[in-house]
């Protein structure tokens, strides 16, 4: 599942999973208030869905004929969602990591290593806007520390996403519980600099 | 050495951490740290700022794989994301000021924790009955597969899991590691909820606490490129590889002589920041 050894192979099918991810969004937009939606609308979705899936759905629809309805459609919509949302949001990182990894042993690598002595990165690789500049002039490590900060957005885009589920199903206490988790994200990318 | 022949070791030890780390169930980020500050002599800082943003690669790319297999529990995860969160800035605040020769004295605390928790017996708990109103309100019961079906699980003594969560955040946010044994310990031995569900639980956590931390660390110069990159690539495929291994693995000699180098690890830790090393 996990392709890290061929980067092109793994790019052009990055932009078919965006699809992919894109039709999740329209199915946990269409079935938000999935308590009255009947049974029979779960084998409906499932020839689009991967493979994966389609080997748990026994496990959901046994769940379903109990009459337990706690896990719903949009429940695992959600849950399909954000699966993927982590899962290609680790493969891009790792790819821009892989690739400006590369680029940077070609330029660097026969120089010393030296971290035994803690100076800090420099100030470019401390910030978002600091990091595209150093990559427009040209810094390899600049690509690096973009696939570091695209990894560091993937759990805050879960969180992110999240609330807006949550806002859409009028789920009150969770609307606050993720809005507190988003603040305190928010707070540390951002006071962290004062 | 150069920085070629450094990134390549480095990579290969991470591979290793990784590797291990997911077998014993105690996470690469553990054991990263040490082996980059007495094996490779990096500065405690950049090891912690490395270790961080691998530990965020290893949990989404686990907790990816879990949701769908439906062991999860998301609302129990994003709820106590929020004690995580607030945990992990306080300590990554408090990392920025204490002196280095406290954080390795409180790391290699950590490690001899983790090496005792890693002997402790696991079995696997199902309560049926909910004793803790506050359940019912968050809605935080739930099901998991197991080999005879969906099983329903029920949550107790949330409040004080809720505290135990916000300690593992200060951990994770003070020495950028998962703590995925500390919320483990939270999930499974006070909140009492089975195994399966407070591990994997506890690695969708993971990514949004380091995440928190992560912050601090890039506004404060602790996540240099050229060494996480290595850290990174190396940790990811090695947890990867080691959670596709752990199925019907013979763990129980690999966890004895995996807590004996933690324990190996802590006191050399100690003794190098007793002697003035680092």
């Amino acid at each position: 599942m996990y392709k890290l050894n061929s980067n092109a192979g793994w790019m052009a099918s990055a932009s078919l999973k965006i699809e992919e991810i894109k039709r999740s969004i329209e199915r946990a937009i269409a079935f938000p208030f999935s308590l009255e939606i009947p049974d029979g609308d779960s084998e409906e979705i499932t020839p689009q869905q991967p493979a994966k899936t389609a080997v748990q759905l026994p496990h959901n629809c046994e769940f379903d004929t109990n009459g337990n309805l706690e896990k719903t459609a949009s429940e695992q919509h959600l849950e399909l969602l954000l699966s993927n949302i982590l899962k290609y949001g680790v493969l891009i990182a790792s790819a821009i990591v892989l690739l400006g990894g590369i680029l940077y042993l070609i330029r660097h690598g026969f120089e010393p290593a030296d971290y035994h002595i803690f100076r800090g990165t420099p100030s470019e690789f401390r910030s978002v806007e600091g990091v595209i500049n150093a990559i427009l002039a040209g810094s390899r490590r600049g690509i690096i520390q973009l696939g570091l900060l695209v990894l560091i957005a993937t759990p805050i885009l879960r969180v992110v996403i999240s609330l807006l589920a949550f806002i859409w199903r009028r789920d009150l206490i969770y609307i606050i519980v993720t809005s507190l988790v988003l603040a305190g994200l928010t707070y540390s990318l951002v006071g962290g600099y004062y | 050495m150069n920085i070629l022949e450094f990134t390549l070791l480095v990579w290969l030890g991470s591979l290793t951490a990784g590797f291990i780390g997911a077998l014993t169930g105690l996470g690469g980020g553990v054991v990263i740290v040490p082996l980059l500050t007495s094996v490779f002599g990096v500065d405690i800082r950049y090891a912690i700022g490395a270790s961080l943003v691998s530990v965020i690669a290893t949990s989404c790319g686990a907790a990816s794989t879990y949701i769908k297999k439906g062991f999860t529990n998301l609302r129990m995860g994003m709820f106590l994301e929020v004690a995580t969160t607030i945990g992990a800035i306080v300590g990554a605040l408090i990392a920025t000021f204490v002196s280095t020769k406290a954080l390795a004295v409180v790391l290699a605390i950590v490690l001899l924790y983790s090496a005792y928790l890693s002997q402790q017996p696991k079995p696997e708990n199902i309560e049926s009955e909910s004793t803790d109103p506050l359940v019912t309100h968050l809605k935080l019961s739930g099901t998991y597969p197991t080999a005879n079906g969906l099983v329903p699980y029920q949550a107790s003594s949330v409040p004080l899991g809720f505290g135990v969560m916000w300690i593992a955040g200060v951990i994770s946010g003070l020495l950028g590691i998962g703590s995925g044994a500390f919320k483990v310990l939270a999930m499974d031995q006070i909140m009492r909820l089975p195994f399966k569900v407070s591990t994997t639980t506890s690695s969708f956590t993971i990514g949004v606490t380091a995440a928190a931390s992560a912050g601090v660390y890039l506004a404060r110069g602790y996540i240099d490129p050229g060494l996480s990159m290595p850290v990174m690539l190396g940790i990811l495929p090695g947890a990867l590889l080691g959670a596709q291994v752990l199925v019907g693995a013979q763990t129980k000699v690999l966890r004895v002589v995996f807590s004996f180098v933690l324990v190996m690890m802590a006191f050399k830790m100690v003794y190098n920041s007793l002697t003035g090393g680092f």
